[in-house]
């Protein structure tokens, strides 16, 4: 890994078409701007690996059990008229 | 024409019918093609089917049935890839996960599909907004088995 040190204000260029920038640090907080071309898409890392372990988690329809899934939804039977009065 | 789904045996579908996902689920790169089924009776959910394995597929539910107020931040460049002209043209849906107790089931609000009805292109999005989680539970109350 490369690793350099910036000041606030100053930028890490990557590429063309990239440009990181510490806007600001506050305590153990560092607020970064970053310019790059739209279609790249950015995250946080920790949530784009919270919906990577859902995902894989959703995909174990295997275990689901489809008997108790179904009841869930299943309709209640309806109160049949004049019975129980 | 005709696919293997793991969880319902062959299955006839309308080519017309695939979503593409461009990029894929995330996780899941390898696999664009997708078709929406119904599985359940009587049930909001769907079932998400891998159009080229029979072994990948999703539970999904439209999460306005839960949470009418459910927001996402869509860029016009998600809506520009899904081939729109508008947001409003959008169709949002959450892949739910089921666990041992289907009763606990919830839906990844933090990463949603948005799907272009018109289109058929798809997306899983991710929601910068951090007040939703990937755990949203669906079911509430004890003895109310219906989307709360």
């Amino acid at each position: 890994m490369l690793v350099l040190t910036r000041k606030p204000g100053e930028s890490v260029t990557i590429g063309d078409q990239i440009k990181l920038t510490v806007i600001d640090i506050k305590g153990r907080q560092v607020r970064l701007g970053i310019e790059a071309p739209r279609n790249m898409t950015i995250h946080r890392e920790e949530v784009y690996a919270r919906i990577h372990d859902e995902n894989q988690q959703a995909a174990r329809l295997k275990e689901v059990s489809m008997d108790t899934l179904a009841s869930l939804f299943a309709p209640r039977p309806e109160p049949k008229k004049g019975e129980d009065q | 024409m005709k696919i293997l789904s793991g969880r319902l045996g062959p299955i006839e579908i309308d080519p017309a019918a695939i979503l593409t996902f461009g990029d894929g689920i995330i996780g899941f790169p390898d696999y664009k093609r997708y078709v929406e089924l119904g599985f359940l009776e009587h049930s909001p959910l769907r079932l998400l089917q891998a159009v080229d394995t029979p072994d990948l597929g999703f539970i999904i539910i439209d999460p306005a049935l839960f949470l009418p107020d459910y927001r996402v931040d869509v860029t016009s460049e998600d809506v520009e890839s899904l081939g729109a002209a508008d947001p409003s043209e959008l169709v949002t849906r959450a892949i739910v996960t089921i666990p041992q107790d289907p009763y606990e089931m919830t839906a990844n609000l933090q990463g949603p599909l948005l799907i272009n009805p018109r289109t058929r292109l798809a997306r899983q999005l991710v929601n910068h907004n951090q007040d939703y989680t990937t755990k949203h539970r669906i079911l509430r109350g004890k003895d109310a088995p219906s989307p709360a």
